[in-house]
């Protein structure tokens, strides 16, 4: 287990007594002040980065409330941040810690203020939403405005407090001891088969392994972090609400990363659906925010196309008028062919790209 | 009392909700640290600087 996620996850558990001890006008900024420090220990370059960007922000977004030009401000600072998170995967020295979380809220906080939705935060509100070390490590990428009303709202409630506990306890068992120990030994014993078999089915079925694995682990960590954050008395937007049931692809983005998936369908693809009047472009766009995201290399922006096609054919079979169609036969079959449909297709999606990969 | 004690009171005797959950509770917090002793770092998923 990396150290830096050791340490993460101790502080975001010390950060709960802490927000309690503090007069509860103040509570909000303890955490803060905490998550801070935090910081400075584990990389000093993440804390002054994220610490400059956040007061940078609201102060940038008074001078366009005053002067005007809005679209090239917000223009500006979504490609900067952007170029940022790219250069943090290039450049060992500029790790940035949570980087591909507090990047989405950064540019969360500046597109609602550009898009007319939410007014400007003020600096100390928007260093509290940045600073929240529960969702700072693995997201959920939570939005601006339920924060601040969770805050505002928050009170104790012993009830909320020991389900967040549970909740965390059970999110980090999930993580480590199915996600990162059993599912490490499938993966591992599944590389060695794919190897000696030279591919094949031990290749799908490693690729399978992954999603399992990734799910365990993201989904894991992601209620630690909620119910780290209920045990401060803030609720905190779900990130997975339980991706296998999905019926077709479409349906299973809205399920899988929900917090991301929101802020992809948002702020990419409604614009670029808008502007070229072709949502095929704008699904594709979304997923390639989506993969890219992930990592900056051609087998995500392969991986994106792969994902936008099987969002396209699931909205094709979801227009075809099958006859019958509502019937309860034919609504069984669809809940058990759905789901199946969805896990090839994405199980698909690593020997499908590699083979492209090596083709080309 | 939490989800997963409502959960346990649903299939357990009274009485025995409380006892059950806390030796869940040892049982995950065991898991827990065995794992962040033993897993490589190479089979974490997540990488938080990233």
């Amino acid at each position: 287990m990396t150290f830096d996620l050791m340490v993460m996850v101790v502080a975001a558990l010390l950060a709960v007594p802490f927000s309690w001890m503090a007069p509860a006008a103040r509570a909000a900024d303890g955490v803060a002040v905490w998550t801070f420090l935090v910081l400075v220990i584990l990389s000093p370059f993440t804390a002054a980065w994220l610490g400059i960007a956040s007061i940078l922000l609201p102060l940038t977004m008074s001078v366009g409330d005053r002067f005007g030009g809005r679209g090239l401000l917000s223009l500006f600072w979504c490609l900067f941040l952007t170029a940022a998170l790219f250069f943090s995967r290039i450049q060992d020295w500029f790790l940035l810690i949570g980087a591909a979380y507090f990047t989405l809220r950064l540019m969360h906080v500046q597109l609602e203020w550009w898009m007319g939705r939410q007014g400007r935060p003020g600096v100390l509100a928007h260093l509290r939403y940045q600073f929240f070390l529960p969702v700072l490590m693995t997201g959920p990428i939570n939005r601006f405005s339920e924060f601040a009303r969770q805050w505002d709202r928050r009170r104790w409630d012993s009830k909320d407090f020991f389900a967040g506990a549970e909740r965390a306890l059970l999110g980090l068992a999930q993580a480590t001891v199915l996600g990162s120990w059993i599912m490490g030994k499938v993966g591992d014993r599944l590389t060695g088969l794919a190897g000696a078999d030279g591919g094949g089915l031990w290749f799908w079925a490693q690729s399978a392994a992954d999603w399992v694995q990734l799910y365990l682990t993201f989904a894991g960590f992601s209620s630690f972090a909620i119910g780290a954050a209920l045990m401060i008395g803030i609720r905190i937007e779900e990130n997975f609400n339980r991706p296998w049931q999905a019926r077709n692809l479409i349906e299973f983005w809205s399920r899988w990363h929900m917090t991301l998936s929101s802020w992809c369908r948002d702020y990419v693809f409604q614009p670029v659906a808008a502007l070229t009047r072709m949502p095929v472009i704008g699904v594709l766009a979304a997923m390639m925010a989506i993969g890219l995201w992930h990592d900056t290399t051609l087998y995500y922006v392969l991986w994106a196309v792969w994902q936008a096609l099987g969002i396209v054919v699931s909205h094709l079979i979801s227009r075809v008028p099958w006859p019958g169609r509502g019937g309860t036969m034919l609504n069984a079959a669809a809940a058990i062919a759905g789901p199946v449909f969805v896990a090839i297709w994405l199980t698909a999606t690593r020997p499908v790209v590699t083979f492209v990969l090596e083709a080309f | 009392m939490t989800p997963l004690g409502r959960l346990l009171f649903r299939f357990l005797p009274g009485w025995a909700v409380v006892p059950v959950l806390a030796v869940i509770y040892a049982a995950l917090l065991t898991g827990i640290v065995f794992t962040l002793r033993n897993v490589p770092d190479d089979h974490v998923y997540i990488d938080v600087r990233d």
